[in-house]
C-alpha cells in the first residue's frame, strides 16, 4: 500500500518534473509540487506516540491547560487514525477521541465518556468549531492531507533567515472555516513554519507558528511548540509536544471502539 | 516503581544538609575532583542506585565515590564494571564525620586511581541505548550488529524495578563527532536514546549522581522497547531486519541533530509499565424543591459524594486493573446514604479478544430522552432519578474484535436490586414502596445468572447495535397490596416483583452532514404479553451557531410503548424536544433543555442540565426537573384508585417533586 502510494506520487512528481521542463511551470504546479514533497518526507513513519499539553490563553492572559496524549497510525491510502486521550483538567480525564481522517468528505469520530461508559459517534461536519475551548480548530489538528486543499505558489521569501516557499491552498471541503491559508514552507526540509487562516469573511483569522524543530528518526521533524494566535478575539493557544515516539508498533486494533473504552 | 523512588529518595537527601547514619560502598577515592567526576560519570549508568561524591573533610581528604549499600544489586555490578576494591563505610548524620571504616581491603585504591587527570570528560558522558531487552542473546545479537559500524559497543546489564535488563550501549560519547556518526551511520538507529550522566559538582557539597535524578541532564528520545525490545516475560525474538538505508534528505544540520541530544529524557519508568495511580472527587450537592410535597417533606437537601479511581496497567497496557468506590451521605434520606462499588475489575487485551472481569458499568445506546436498550446495569434510582447513575454489575465479559464487528458475551452474575428514596427523601412516592418485601419469578431470586449478547458495528454513516438480554429485568413491575382494617382496605404499599424477561434491543445512528438520525427499539416477553417500544428521532448541529463559537444541537424524538396506559409513565406516546448548546470554551460549559410531552396526558416534564468548570479542579452543575399541567392527587389508597382510574394523570405522582438541584466537584 505504501509502495503504491509513493508509486502514485512519484509519477505525479516526475508529471510534473516532464512538465516542467517542457512548458514554464504554473503558479499552481508549483504549489502542488511542494505540498506533495513537504507530503512525501513525511511518510514512512508508521505510528507514533506523543504528548501535548495545551495552554489555553485569553486576551487578558489568563491561562488553562490539558494534558493529553496522542496515539497516532500512519494510513496510506487515506487520512490517519488517531486516538487522543486527555490527562487533565480533572472533570476530564480518561475522556478519548477516536479521528478517522478522511482525504475527502468527513472525519469519522468517536467520543468516549468514562464516566457514563458511553462510547458516542459524534457528528464530524464539526471541522471549523473549537477543539476542547482551543483556538486549534479540529480541522487544524486532522491529519494534513495533499487532497484536501487546492495549492498556488505566491512567492520565495526569507523568513527568520531561511529561504522559504510561501504558498497560498484552498481547503476544498465546503464546511473549512477557512477560505484559504497563507503556508510558510521552508526550502530545505519542507516544514511548515507559519500558517496565517483567513476567514469566511476573507479577513485574517489566526496565525499560526511552529517552533524548535527537531528530526526523528533521520527523517520527520516535528515542532517543540505550536502557538495559534487569534488576531480577531486576541486568544492564543500553546501547543507543547514532548517524547514524540516513532515507530512504536501500535497497529489498527490499537484504534478502535473497544481500544478507546479502555484508555484511560 | 524504585527506580523513580530512589529519584525522589535522593532528591530529597540532596535537599537536606544532612544524610542519615547508613551503610555505604566506598568505590573510590581520589585527590582530584575532576577524576572523582569523570568516574562517577562512567559507572553511573550501569548502577540503579546513585552516586555520591563525598567531598573532602577533617576525616578524609580525599573525593569520596560513595554508594549506599543497601542495594543488594550494586556490588555485582559493579564487579562487572571492574570495580573489585570497594569497602564499607558507615556515614553518621553528616558526611564529613566518617567514624567507621571496616573491610578496609582495598586501601590502595585510595591514591593509586589518582596519578594524573584523566583527559576531559566534563562532568558529562552519554552512552547511546541501541536496545533493552530481557533476553541476553537478543542483547549480544544486536551488538554484533553494531559493532560492524561503531568502535565501542557494550551490552550492560541493568537492574531496573527488579527486572534484568540488557541494554545494548554505543559509547561513551564524549565528542559530538561519535554522535554524529551515530547519525550519519548507514544502521538504523532510529529507536535510539541517549542515556546521559552529567555531573554537577561544586566543593564541600555532597553531590548526588543518580540515574535520570535530579542532578542530571539526561537526554535522548525513542526508548528502543517498543521496537525491538523483549516484553516482560518474553523468550528470545527475532530483531527485526536492521539495515534500512538512511534516508538522504534531512541530516544535513548536525546542529539540529545534536541538539536533540539534549531534550528531556523519557522517564525510564517507561521501561517497566507498572504504573498504578489514584484519583478521587468529592461532590457537594444541594437539592432545593419547590414544595413540601404530598408528605410535608424538607424542602432543602444536602448531601455529599466520594468517589474515588484505582487505576493501573501493566504487559504493555494489556491489562488494566481499575477500582473505583462511591459513597453518598445525604443529610435526610437514609435510603440514599449509600455505598457502591462502581467498578473493580480487570480486562486483558488479546490481539483479538478483551476479557473483561469484574464489576463493571456498561452503557448501550444512542437516543436522549430515555435509554431503552440499555439494560446491563440496575439504575441508580436514589442517586439521580433521570436513570444515568448506575450500579455497578458483577460480569464477565469477553469481547470478540473481528473484521465484521464488535461481539460481546456478557455473563451477569447475580443480581442487584433497585433501590427507591425512603419516607425521608425526595423525589417523595405517595405510596410506600416496600424493598424489603421484593420478589422474583426467579426461584434463584438476586443469585440468579443472567446472560446477555451484543453486536455492534460502524458502517460507513451507520453506527448499528443488535443486542439481547435474558435475565431478571433491572426494571421492577411495582404490585399494590392493600393494608386491609376490619376487610376494608385503607391504605396500599407497593411490592417491587421482578419478572425474568427476554429483551431484543436494535439501536441504529446515521449521519448525514449535521444530521444524526437516531433509533432505539427492543421487544420483551416476560412481563405481561409481549411487547414493543421504541424512541426515534434526530439531532441536528448547527456549528458555530450565530457567528459564535458555540454548536447548537436542536433535539427531537418521539417515544413509543406499545403497552400505552398499561405502560411506564413516561413514554407510551409522548415527544421529546431539546436544545443542547455547547460553549466551546475553556470552561467547557454546556447546557441541555430537554422538554418531555405527553401526547395523551398533556402533560409536560422539563428538565435542564447545564455544567462548567471552575478553575482546573472544580466543576459546577445545575440541575432542574418540572412537571406541569398534571393533575393534583391525594395521598395514599385514595389517590392510588384516582391515578388509576385516569390516564391522563400519568405525572401527577410526581406533581410536587419540582426541583433545582446544584453540585460542585472538587477533583483531588
Amino acid at each position: 500500500m505504501m509502495k503504491r502510494r509513493w508509486t502514485r506520487h512519484f509519477f505525479s512528481v516526475l508529471g510534473l518534473v516532464l512538465a516542467g521542463a517542457a512548458i514554464a511551470e504554473s503558479a499552481e504546479e508549483k504549489g502542488l509540487a511542494i505540498a506533495i514533497e513537504a507530503d512525501l518526507r513525511d511518510q514512512g513513519w508508521i505510528d507514533s506516540q506523543v504528548q501535548m499539553e495545551m495552554v489555553l490563553r485569553n486576551a487578558k492572559g489568563n491561562e488553562s491547560r490539558r494534558r493529553v496524549r496522542l496515539k497516532t497510525l500512519e494510513v496510506s491510502d487515506d487520512g490517519d487514525k488517531s486516538l487522543t486521550i486527555f490527562d487533565t483538567p480533572a472533570d476530564i480525564k480518561g475522556t478519548g477521541l477516536l479521528s478517522f481522517s478522511h482525504k475527502q468528505g468527513d472525519d469519522d469520530q468517536w467520543l468516549y465518556l468514562p464516566a457514563l461508559k458511553r462510547v458516542k459517534r459524534i457528528a464530524s461536519r464539526n471541522k471549523s468549531g473549537p477543539f476542547v475551548g482551543s483556538e486549534f480548530a479540529f480541522e487544524d489538528l486532522s491529519s494534513q492531507e495533499v487532497e484536501k486543499y487546492t495549492y498556488r505558489w505566491l512567492r520565495d521569501e526569507t523568513f527568520e533567515g531561511q529561504a522559504t516557499f510561501v504558498i497560498e491552498r484552498r481547503p476544498v471541503d465546503k464546511n473549512s472555516g477557512y477560505t484559504r491559508q497563507e503556508v510558510w514552507v521552508d526550502q530545505e526540509h519542507y516544514r511548515l513554519l507559519k500558517v496565517d487562516y483567513y476567514d469566511r469573511k476573507q479577513s485574517l483569522l489566526k496565525t499560526l507558528r511552529s517552533i524548535g524543530y527537531t528530526q526523528y528518526m533521520n527523517k520527520y521533524w516535528r515542532p517543540a511548540k505550536m502557538v495559534m494566535l487569534n488576531h480577531q478575539n486576541g486568544k492564543s493557544t500553546d501547543l507543547l509536544w514532548n517524547e514524540y515516539r516513532f515507530s512504536t508498533g501500535l497497529t489498527e486494533k490499537d484504534f478502535t471502539r473497544n481500544s478507546l473504552q479502555r484508555a484511560r | 516503581m524504585r527506580l523513580v523512588m530512589v529519584c525522589v529518595a535522593v532528591y530529597a537527601t540532596f535537599n537536606a544538609p544532612n544524610l542519615a547514619a547508613a551503610n555505604y560502598w566506598s568505590i573510590g577515592s581520589y585527590s582530584d575532583q575532576r577524576n572523582a567526576l569523570n568516574e562517577a560519570a562512567r559507572i553511573q549508568p550501569v548502577l540503579s542506585s546513585a552516586v555520591i561524591i563525598q567531598p573532602p573533610s577533617s576525616a578524609n581528604t580525599n573525593y569520596r565515590l560513595l554508594i549506599a549499600a543497601d542495594d543488594p544489586s550494586v556490588k555485582p555490578s559493579l564487579e562487572r564494571l571492574g570495580i573489585k576494591g570497594v569497602w564499607s563505610v558507615t556515614v553518621n548524620g553528616d558526611l564529613e564525620q566518617v567514624f567507621r571504616t571496616t573491610n578496609d581491603t582495598a586501601t590502595g585504591t585510595e591514591t593509586q586511581a589518582d596519578s594524573a587527570v584523566k583527559p576531559g570528560i566534563n562532568g558529562s558522558t552519554s552512552w547511546g541505548v541501541a536496545g533493552s531487552f530481557d533476553d541476553q542473546e537478543n542483547a549480544v545479537q544486536l551488538e554484533a550488529q553494531l559493532a560492524d559500524h561503531f568502535e565501542q559497543v557494550s551490552v550492560k546489564e541493568f537492574l531496573i524495578d527488579g527486572r534484568t535488563l540488557y541494554r545494548v550501549l554505543v559509547g561513551p560519547m564524549n565528542d559530538p563527532t561519535t554522535a554524529r556518526k551515530m547519525q550519519l551511520s548507514e544502521v538504523d538507529l532510529s529507536a535510539l536514546w541517549i542515556l546521559r550522566t552529567e555531573v554537577q559538582f561544586t566543593a564541600l557539597t555532597s553531590v548526588h549522581i543518580a540515574p535520570n535524578g535530579p542532578n542530571m541532564v539526561p537526554d535522548g528520545r525513542n526508548i528502543a522497547l517498543p521496537t525491538i525490545g523483549d516484553t516482560a516475560g518474553a523468550g528470545t525474538r527475532a530483531l527485526p531486519a536492521n539495515s534500512r538505508a538512511l534516508p538522504t534528505s534531512g541530516i544535513k544540520n548536525d546542529e539540529y541533530n545534536l541538539a536533540r541530544l539534549a531534550i528531556k529524557d523519557p522517564p525510564l519508568i517507561t521501561e517497566n509499565k507498572s504504573n498504578g495511580r489514584w484519583s478521587s472527587e468529592v461532590g457537594f450537592e444541594s437539592r432545593v424543591f419547590r414544595d413540601p410535597g404530598l408528605l410535608n417533606l424538607e424542602r432543602h437537601h444536602a448531601a455529599m459524594s466520594f468517589q474515588a479511581e484505582y487505576y493501573q496497567t501493566w504487559n504493555d497496557g494489556d491489562d488494566i486493573f481499575a477500582f473505583v468506590p462511591f459513597a453518598r451521605i445525604d443529610a435526610q434520606d437514609d435510603e440514599r446514604t449509600h455505598f457502591d462499588i462502581r467498578e473493580l475489575t480487570w480486562v486483558h487485551v488479546a490481539d483479538n479478544f478483551e476479557l473483561r472481569s469484574g464489576i463493571r458499568k456498561v452503557f448501550w445506546g444512542v437516543t436522549e430522552s430515555r435509554h431503552l436498550v440499555d439494560i446491563i446495569n440496575q439504575t441508580d434510582t436514589v442517586e439521580n432519578p433521570d436513570g444515568e447513575e448506575k450500579l455497578g454489575q458483577p460480569m464477565i465479559n469477553l469481547s470478540l474484535l473481528r473484521d465484521w464487528g464488535v461481539f460481546d458475551l456478557y455473563w451477569l452474575i447475580g443480581f442487584r436490586e433497585r433501590k427507591f428514596s425512603g419516607p425521608e427523601g425526595r423525589p417523595a412516592y405517595p405510596f410506600e414502596i416496600s424493598t424489603d418485601q421484593s420478589e422474583y419469578e426467579s426461584s434463584a431470586e438476586a443469585r440468579r445468572s443472567d446472560f446477555a449478547v451484543r453486536w455492534v458495528q460502524s458502517i460507513g454513516e451507520l453506527e448499528l447495535g443488535i443486542s439481547h438480554f435474558s435475565g431478571t429485568s433491572r426494571e421492577p413491575r411495582l404490585v399494590p397490596q392493600f393494608i386491609l382494617e376490619n376487610n376494608l382496605p385503607t391504605s396500599v404499599i407497593l411490592i417491587p416483583f421482578y419478572d425474568v424477561i427476554e429483551q431484543t434491543g436494535l439501536d441504529a445512528q446515521f449521519f448525514l452532514g449535521d444530521w444524526a438520525f437516531k433509533l432505539e427499539a427492543i421487544s420483551r416477553s416476560g412481563q405481561g404479553n409481549r411487547y414493543a417500544a421504541a424512541t426515534a428521532g434526530f439531532e441536528k448541529t448547527f456549528v458555530g451557531f450565530a457567528g459564535g463559537r458555540g454548536n447548537l444541537g436542536v433535539i427531537a424524538e418521539y417515544l413509543f410503548d406499545e403497552r400505552g396506559a398499561e405502560g411506564p409513565a413516561v413514554g407510551q406516546d409522548d415527544i421529546a424536544l431539546g436544545l443542547r448548546y455547547a460553549f466551546n470554551n475553556a470552561a467547557n460549559t454546556t447546557a441541555l433543555l430537554v422538554a418531555l410531552i405527553d401526547r395523551a396526558s398533556h402533560e409536560y416534564f422539563t428538565t435542564f442540565e447545564a455544567s462548567s468548570r471552575l478553575g482546573e479542579r472544580l466543576k459546577l452543575t445545575v440541575e432542574a426537573s418540572a412537571i406541569n399541567n398534571t393533575r393534583n392527587i391525594p395521598r395514599g389508597f385514595l389517590g392510588l384508585l384516582e391515578v388509576q382510574a385516569d390516564p391522563n394523570a400519568d405525572l401527577a405522582f410526581l406533581q410536587d417533586e419540582d426541583f433545582i438541584k446544584f453540585e460542585l466537584i472538587w477533583y483531588l
